[in-house]
């Protein structure tokens, strides 16, 4: 065996990740004989039920929180896991183990895991992915500090920073001075008709908590965004905006319904509608298949990332043709109820734009599920009514089965790359102890009653709100338990 | 409270005739079906029951085939109704029950061949027989329907994305007992 890739705890367990998918794929095309193993769904399937709920629920907070220590049985449960874990993959002989940190929180297991796998392996092992930095809200950074971290303990050999496609291939090649490897550069990029189709022959589809009876399986329409949200690093760190051609999407989409019998997917990219003209091609072209096949709409079902738009750039009709595609549940950056503060934000959106979003959704029987940031730092006690306004307003939508969830996060927390990180004071910011400001580390000049204390209570003030009228509130004690943490840990500190 | 009705209506026998209540309120509609019904409703806060009264329909307004079969029948049925913009879903509508004034010849026929007719029938949408269809609801409309479909709503229990109300008072009374982090700035 070439090659071992390998998914690690903790992504959410959705659907297979795209991430690996595509490497496996990558590595085909090279030539690189390849398996790939699912340590991730392992955790989330088995150790609950071999261990017990409660030693679950332990591990699952150690992956995600510095300030956990495992208790004594749970530590030799998951010591068991990590030995069953490296013996298989050990059994390969692989000659490369790429493993994807898809986000920070699989930090604390790939720490564990590489650092065991060193001593029993001579294979080369790399690292990829999103969460070679430890910040919750930033997708990467010009200093992958995790990934280095594990680079001079010797536990990796080599990290790349950024897209794969073109630098993996000259990792295997041995070409190590490619941009991207062991590097701040960020790897080359690919245009999206560079990307292969994904691989997901070595996944078990069905295994993932997708709640679809065949699965769901990851889609990606775009890199990049078209827009530049001042809390987002992603316009600065994934490179200028490329869109897959709609028919290209179209086939590759067609392609896994026939090779997986799969009629769900979500698009992993930041926005399915950066490019109007790709998404209603997209569109267009699996209504003609749904005709020609004599099949009904929306056999195919989509859910991703939506950007609102202005109803004179997006218009009834296309509503009514998304919605025969098969448009499922559009994930929309809302952010807050008020326009001044969503104008600072840089969102290109208004409430009056959101409104018409919103009835066409329930128009055309397609939901909605809202991200929301609260404690901006210039918002007002005011500005934040207007939030909690905007969740009665909506209610309607919820009792229709519109809007189908909504998720406040931990509070706004600067990402290194993000405009509001890279210039501060236009954004009137101080940092803490003369830093510059990040993370929950800043306060607004003119905005002294939005102390961290009320921003954390405000976020917690939107969820008793939301819970209340009704609304499906995603991952709250996620969330809470990291706010908690967090505040006790930073009392600590000053 | 705004309501909205669809119906599908026969009409080759003629227009069926409906009325429409809420409780025991002066009808909002009365009179020759329409296919769309529409009226602004004052109701108080609490348990309600719309009713719809299907009336006038006579012994003839119906056909037979030479088999006896019924080939056309004067008669309403119910397609939609909506309550401030939010519509029942149809399982919703099938819950009610509509109560029929059977035709007298019909019912003691019926009860001579041994099938006894039932004083109600549900899930029942089609209105052929007269008598009156009940749908129970409350109002304020939005909070009940939501909890109505509380059941129906992804259930994230037990899963990663779960948000449980306890955790959030006890985290709530926590974060309120700390002092405030003073930032050195």
């Amino acid at each position: 065996m070439d090659a071992v890739i390998v998914n690690i705890p903790r992504m959410a367990p959705s659907r297979p990740s795209a991430g690996t998918a595509l490497i496996k794929s990558l590595l085909n095309n090279n030539h690189v004989s390849n398996q790939l193993v699912d340590i991730n769904i392992d955790f989330f399937n088995r150790f609950a039920v071999q261990y017990g709920a409660e030693q679950f629920q332990e591990l699952d907070r150690y992956f995600y929180n510095d300030n956990v220590v495992l208790s004594a049985t749970t530590n030799q449960s998951y010591q068991q896991l990590l030995t069953e874990w490296i013996q298989r993959i050990i059994a390969l002989d692989p000659k490369w183990v790429l493993i994807s940190i898809f986000t920070w929180q699989c930090q604390n297991f790939a720490r564990d895991f590489v650092k065991q796998l060193r001593t029993e392996t001579k294979a080369k092992i790399v690292i990829g992915g999103q969460g070679m930095i430890k910040s919750e809200n930033t997708s990467f950074n010009e200093n992958p500090y995790f990934a280095k971290e594990l680079l001079a303990s010797g536990a990796i050999d080599y990290y790349i920073q950024g897209e794969a496609e073109k630098a993996l291939p000259e990792l295997l090649r041995g070409n190590v001075t490619f941009p991207g490897i062991n590097s701040d550069t960020f790897a080359e990029r690919s245009e999206m008709n560079e990307v292969p189709v994904y691989d997901f022959s070595d996944h078990d589809i069905t295994a993932y908590h997708s709640g679809y009876s065949d699965g769901q399986l990851p889609l990606e329409s775009s890199r990049g965004c078209v827009r530049s949200c001042s809390f987002c690093d992603w316009p600065v760190y994934a490179g200028g905006f490329r869109s897959k051609p709609g028919d290209q999407l179209f086939e590759e989409c067609v392609g896994y319904y026939h090779q997986h019998g799969t009629t769900n997917y979500y698009f992993n990219d930041s926005l399915i509608n950066g490019d109007l003209k790709d998404f209603r091609q997209f569109n267009r072209r699996l209504v003609e298949y749904y005709e020609q096949h004599n099949l009904p709409d929306r056999t195919l079902k989509y859910s991703g990332m939506y950007i609102v738009r202005k109803p004179n750039q997006w218009q009834e009709a296309d509503w009514a043709l998304i919605s025969r595609g098969g448009a499922d549940t559009l994930l929309i950056g809302v952010e807050t109820g008020s326009d001044r503060v969503r104008k600072e934000m840089a969102k290109g959106f208004n409430s009056a734009d959101l409104d018409f979003t919103v009835q066409m959704a329930s128009r055309y029987k397609i939901k909605l599920y809202f991200l929301m940031i609260v404690g901006w730092p210039s918002e007002t006690r005011a500005d934040f009514e207007e939030t909690l306004d905007l969740l009665r307003r909506y209610q309607r939508y919820v009792a229709d089965g519109t809007l189908m969830g909504i998720n406040f996060g931990t509070s706004l927390t600067i990402g290194e790359g993000t405009p509001v990180y890279l210039n501060p004071e236009k954004f009137d910011l101080v940092g803490v102890d003369g830093k510059r400001p990040n993370d929950v580390f800043w306060m607004h000049q003119h905005n002294p009653e939005l102390t961290y204390k009320e921003r954390v209570l405000r976020r917690i003030e939107a969820q008793e709100l939301a819970i209340s009228l009704g609304y499906t509130f995603w991952k709250g004690d996620d969330q809470l338990t990291f706010i908690r943490n967090k505040y006790e840990r930073i009392l600590l500190e000053h | 409270m705004n309501i909205e009705i669809f119906l599908h209506c026969e009409t080759r026998l003629g227009m069926p005739h409906i009325r429409c209540t809420i409780d025991e309120g002066a009808p909002f509609f009365d009179g020759p079906a329409q296919e769309h019904i529409s009226a602004t409703v004052g109701v108080a806060p609490g348990f309600h029951e719309l009713v719809i009264s299907h009336y006038n329909k006579q012994d003839h307004d119906h056909v037979l085939d030479n088999e006896g079969r019924i080939i056309i029948d004067k008669h309403v049925e119910i397609l939609g109704i909506g309550i401030d913009d939010i519509a029942f879903k149809i399982d919703e509508l099938r819950q009610a029950h509509f109560y029929p004034v059977y035709n007298s010849v019909y019912y003691q026929q019926q009860l001579a061949q041994g099938n006894p007719l039932p004083p109600s029938i549900s899930p029942n949408l089609y209105l052929g027989h007269n008598g009156i269809w009940k749908l129970n609801f409350h109002t304020p409309f939005v909070e009940y329907i939501i909890q109505k479909r509380r059941n129906l709503a992804i259930n994230l229990d037990n899963t990663i994305f779960q948000s449980d109300v306890e955790l959030l008072k006890q985290t709530k009374a926590w974060i309120q007992a700390q002092p405030d982090i003073v930032w050195n700035t």
